[in-house]
């Protein structure tokens, strides 16, 4: 017997060594976060004003502006990463991303309402609480169209349609914008970003992100089980429609409370699960949290990078993920067509 | 024992009557062969018995009790379904995918227990896949893949096991194999249901045949009753030698009549 035999374990050697190297990954990416900016934060600096008793302006940036920045990068990487492979899972299809059940549409509509009425102007909160609001609205329309039963291609089609309709609501607002301040400040808002935010949005989006992980971490057994199909998941005591509704409130809750204090960052829900998956031998389950540390990752390794290549005007963080993940996608999809016989 | 007690069953899809009126029951022990041509509505009334299609659930009695009164973590220890088809989503190793035929019974904090690992060990060896125990499901062939999958059913150690089709694509070498397994289950009190369309391996091996046919069931009982020149000719169409050989009854079909 190997140790990789043994009873009672969840993990095999491998997936214990790859969980090892996510986290110092996302360990390293979360310090590198900190330190890396226009202003350099140098490591004794960092002990100094982490542990110690180091103050004055470094300090101010350190706590104020870089460590919420980092934290909501690290959130929102663990929630797209732990969403796509969710619905990845649950769909049976490695293309499926958060965005496909109308959740990030809606939250950027919620907000860009925000913008548009002048509210996110009167007080900073409105934005990520429009944000929200609009993902729960998506939750019920989607919950709503796809109808009582569980099958996934409703489940697809509602998402669909939801996004179709608050994307073309967005374009209405950017259409009927009073002056073109306005719609730059929605455009620049969609194209998804962390900087300037603070630790407000932190505790605002926490609460929603965290009933949201806990919500899709507890499916890892249902989707493990519909690797069989519906029918046979169903036989060994899972039920479809409950399953369905978890996971499309957990991950509204989560992508809705992501997207309502980043705008959309796209491309790391579907490429980080389709990464991993491999490395935790396809079982879905164990690509949940995988998925959850690969998204933080990339997602805090992204923000760096925009702040290194494009110093001033900054690359949007959706940007540069969607620049990333296309051709990088691209040649995901021509290696699996080689592999085939 | 009765496992298992079905009376009225009527399905209709889309204002299509699949069957009506169907009354079924099995035993504890008992090895019960599901015949009839195709369309005749075998899988539905399997997927019926196992509380796959809600509306009829009501009229399924497990152990006494109706299905839709039964919390399905509970029924989903004591009553397995194979479904046809042998699907798997993933490539996952075969030894994962008939583990999973342990989450009814695992606890959702603690990873597979040693009794699970053993269980799991033994069904391998019982549908003679352990050889490949480490390798990806789509790597195998169509036959090896329906014994693993045979093999995950079995992992969920159930009073009841009601199988589509499990036999379906196998040699016959291991058509025997799974067949002779059948029996050895029904013996230690295992109540077994499955479809199968070899009429000679289920004259030889099922206690019981009940053929469907014309929406209903049109004979049941020991299987030399139920397959009748007479029968196989009004359901299936065909006139067929009906024989035995080193004691053994076989089924060859002739042609059409």
């Amino acid at each position: 017997m190997t140790l990789r035999d043994l009873p009672g374990r969840w993990l095999t050697f491998n997936q214990t060594l790859l969980f090892t190297v996510l986290f110092c990954l996302v360990l390293l990416a979360f310090v590198g976060s900190l330190v890396v900016g226009p202003s350099t934060v140098g490591w004794k600096e960092l002990l100094g004003i982490l542990f110690g008793n180091e103050y004055g302006p470094t300090r101010m940036i350190l706590l104020e502006i870089r460590l919420p920045r980092a934290l909501l990068g690290l959130m929102i990487g663990i929630t797209l990463g732990l969403s796509g492979a969710a619905l990845q899972g649950f769909l049976r299809n490695p293309l499926a991303e958060p965005g496909l059940i109308g959740v990030s549409a809606s939250a950027s509509f919620g907000a860009v309402v925000m913008i548009y009425t002048g509210l996110s102007g009167l007080f900073a909160l409105a934005l990520p609480l429009g944000g929200i609001l609009g993902a729960l609205v998506a939750v019920f329309l989607v919950q709503l169209i796809s109808g009582r039963n569980g099958g996934t291609l409703r489940l697809i089609l509602a998402g669909i349609a939801v996004t179709s309709f608050a994307s073309a609501l967005t374009s209405v607002a950017l259409n009927l914008s009073p002056d073109a301040f306005a719609a730059l400040e929605i455009m620049f808002w969609l194209m998804g970003s962390l900087a300037d935010r603070s630790f407000e949005h932190v505790w605002l989006s926490l609460p929603f992100m965290m009933i949201g992980w806990g919500l899709l971490l507890n499916l890892g057994r249902s989707l493990d089980a519909l690797t069989l199909g519906e029918e046979a998941a169903y036989s060994l005591g899972f039920d479809l429609k409950r399953i369905r509704t978890l996971m499309v409130i957990g991950i509204a809750l989560s992508v809705g409370a992501a997207t309502a204090v980043s705008g959309t960052i796209g491309f790391v829900g579907l490429v980080v699960p389709h990464l991993l998956r491999k490395w935790v031998g396809h079982k879905p389950s164990t690509l949940l949290l995988a998925s959850a540390l690969g998204g933080a990752c990339l997602t805090l390794i992204a923000d760096i990078a925009v702040r290194i290549f494009s110093p001033g005007q900054e690359l949007k963080l959706g940007v540069l993920t969607a620049l990333i993940g296309v051709p990088f996608f691209l040649s995901l999809i021509l290696q699996t067509q080689k592999n085939l016989p | 024992m009765k496992l298992l007690d079905a009376a009225g069953l009527s399905v209709s899809f889309d204002g299509i009557e699949i069957f009506s009126g169907v009354d079924f029951s099995i035993g504890a022990g008992e090895l019960v062969g599901l015949i009839g041509p195709n369309g005749a509505g075998k899988t539905t009334l399997l997927r019926t018995l196992s509380g796959l299609l809600a509306y009829n659930s009501d009229k399924v009695h497990f152990l006494g009790q109706p299905l839709s009164d039964i919390n399905r973590k509970q029924l989903a220890r004591d009553l397995a379904y194979l479904p046809q088809g042998n699907e798997s989503h993933w490539p996952v190793t075969v030894d994962a995918l008939v583990m999973l035929g342990r989450l009814p019974h695992s606890n959702p904090w603690r990873g597979p227990s040693t009794k699970d690992h053993e269980i799991v060990r033994q069904v391998l060896q019982a549908c003679d896949v352990s050889q490949f125990a480490k390798r990806s499901v789509n790597t195998l062939s169509g036959g090896e893949r329906a014994r693993v999958m045979l093999a995950r059913v079995l992992a969920v150690e159930p009073r009841l096991l009601l199988a589509d089709e499990p036999v379906t694509g196998l040699d016959p070498g291991h058509q025997l194999d799974v067949m002779e397994r059948f029996r050895q289950l029904s013996d230690l009190g295992m109540g077994i249901v499955i479809v199968i369309h070899d009429l000679t391996l289920a004259a030889r091996y099922c206690h019981r045949l009940v053929l469907l046919s014309e929406h209903k069931v049109v004979a049941q009982g020991r299987p030399t009753e139920v397959l009748s020149s007479q029968n196989l000719a009004r359901c299936f169409d065909i006139r067929a030698h009906i024989g035995s050989a080193e004691g053994r009854a076989f089924v060859v079909p002739i042609e059409r009549c």
